[in-house]
């Protein structure tokens, strides 16, 4: 198959971009709890921690008073050295794990990682699947033409055969003037 | 399969599942999206604070009182405020139930929360509550997992806190548990009703 320049580019594009959101996964990882200032560790877990009472809000974005007591407690415990592991599951004991905003990647909550990857993989096949489809139904439409083409060939190729069985002439114009031929023949 | 059902259920599957998982999330939040800050129906819900929970209160007296120190009895801890309706609904009847249950082993504490020291007094004073009270910072309704008010837990004679009430609780429902904790201390088998 002849790949076309725009496609070549649609192709280089989406590797890249691929390269390039492995490159930051892998450098998100490794930057570590240890590399951070505890202000950033607290503002990170901030974003991180639902407001129990709240809709839909995290400490971070919530003014009401228990996501500010949640801020105090914890910076007091980064400032007590607990890890951001430690932080969390302090909170998840009392809250479950709806207090987290993203859920942890395990057991049941995998679903809700794996879901948005099993979709965006089911779509593209789907539109896979249909492009495939359109286009073998273009190219049966074309071998079909072109199948009509050849038994035009063979019908013609047939009649001249007829012709010379019963001695009417076709010369190189065609059929129409074998036709005449005929025709003046029977006159 | 034809190309319809094709598309069918590849976009139809995946909104399904996406609808399944949003209906699940949904009833694990107890039916409601985001909790506002005040249990204005009564149930029996999962403990959210540690079997081992317990707290220093600074009461509104100035003393420092701790869970601890109650241990042998069985203890009621209330996380309130003076400005939310259901549990000023409920204040008369807990002043009259504590008077009532005070001398059987039980001890009730008050542990007012998101308020300011002056409406706590004059609510206490108005309702004539008489057992410790307390105003949080915080950080022990944090510790205890509150997430409303009124939510009740309810310690052992071990110090264990082994039941969560929220809402506005009838003298009926909180002698029955009371009832059953203070069997339980004295050794007593009741079918609960939980």
């Amino acid at each position: 198959m002849q790949i076309v320049p725009n496609r070549r580019f649609s192709i280089q594009a989406a590797t890249w971009l691929l390269l390039a959101a492995i490159a930051l996964a892998v450098f998100a990882a490794c930057v570590s709890e240890n590399d951070l200032t505890p202000d950033q560790r607290a503002y990170t877990l901030d974003r991180e921690l639902m407001c129990p009472v709240c809709d839909g809000q995290t400490i971070d974005q919530s003014h009401a008073q228990i996501a500010e007591d949640m801020k105090e407690i914890v910076r007091e415990k980064i400032a007590q050295g607990e890890s951001n592991g430690q932080i969390r599951d302090y909170f998840v004991a009392r809250y479950g794990e709806v207090v987290l905003a993203s859920p942890e990647a395990s057991g049941f909550n995998l679903l809700v990682w794996l879901m948005p990857v099993v979709i965006a993989g089911g779509g593209a096949l789907t539109v896979v699947w249909v492009l495939k489809n359109m286009r073998r139904g273009s190219a049966a439409a074309t071998a079909s033409i072109q199948n009509s083409t050849l038994a035009d060939r063979q019908l013609e190729k047939y009649l001249e055969k007829v012709d010379a069985d019963i001695g009417y002439g076709r010369d190189s114009a065609g059929i129409s003037q074998t036709t005449e031929g005929r025709e003046s023949g029977n006159g | 399969m034809t190309q319809r059902r094709a598309i069918a259920i590849g976009v139809g599957l995946p909104l399904v599942l996406l609808a399944s998982l949003l209906a699940w999330g949904v009833a694990q939040n107890g039916g409601a999206a985001g909790r506002p800050g005040v249990n204005s129906s009564f149930g029996e819900v999962k403990l959210s604070a540690q079997p081992n929970a317990g707290f220093q209160l600074t009461t509104l007296d100035g003393s420092i009182v701790s869970l601890e120190q109650f241990r042998g009895k069985v203890v009621m801890v209330d996380f309130w405020s003076s400005w939310c309706a259901p549990c000023k609904a409920e204040g008369p009847m807990l002043a009259e139930t504590y008077r009532v249950w005070r001398d059987r082993g039980v001890e009730f504490v008050g542990i007012a929360i998101w308020d300011e020291r002056s409406p706590v007094d004059d609510f206490i004073q108005r309702t004539g509550i008489d057992y410790i009270n307390g105003l949080d910072d915080g950080r022990i309704a944090v510790d205890w997992g509150v997430r409303g008010i009124p939510e009740k837990f309810f310690v052992n004679a071990d110090g264990e806190v082994v039941r969560k009430i929220i809402g506005p609780n009838t003298e009926a429902t909180l002698s029955r548990v009371l009832t059953e904790l203070t069997d339980e201390a004295l050794g007593i088998r009741t079918s609960s009703t939980r």
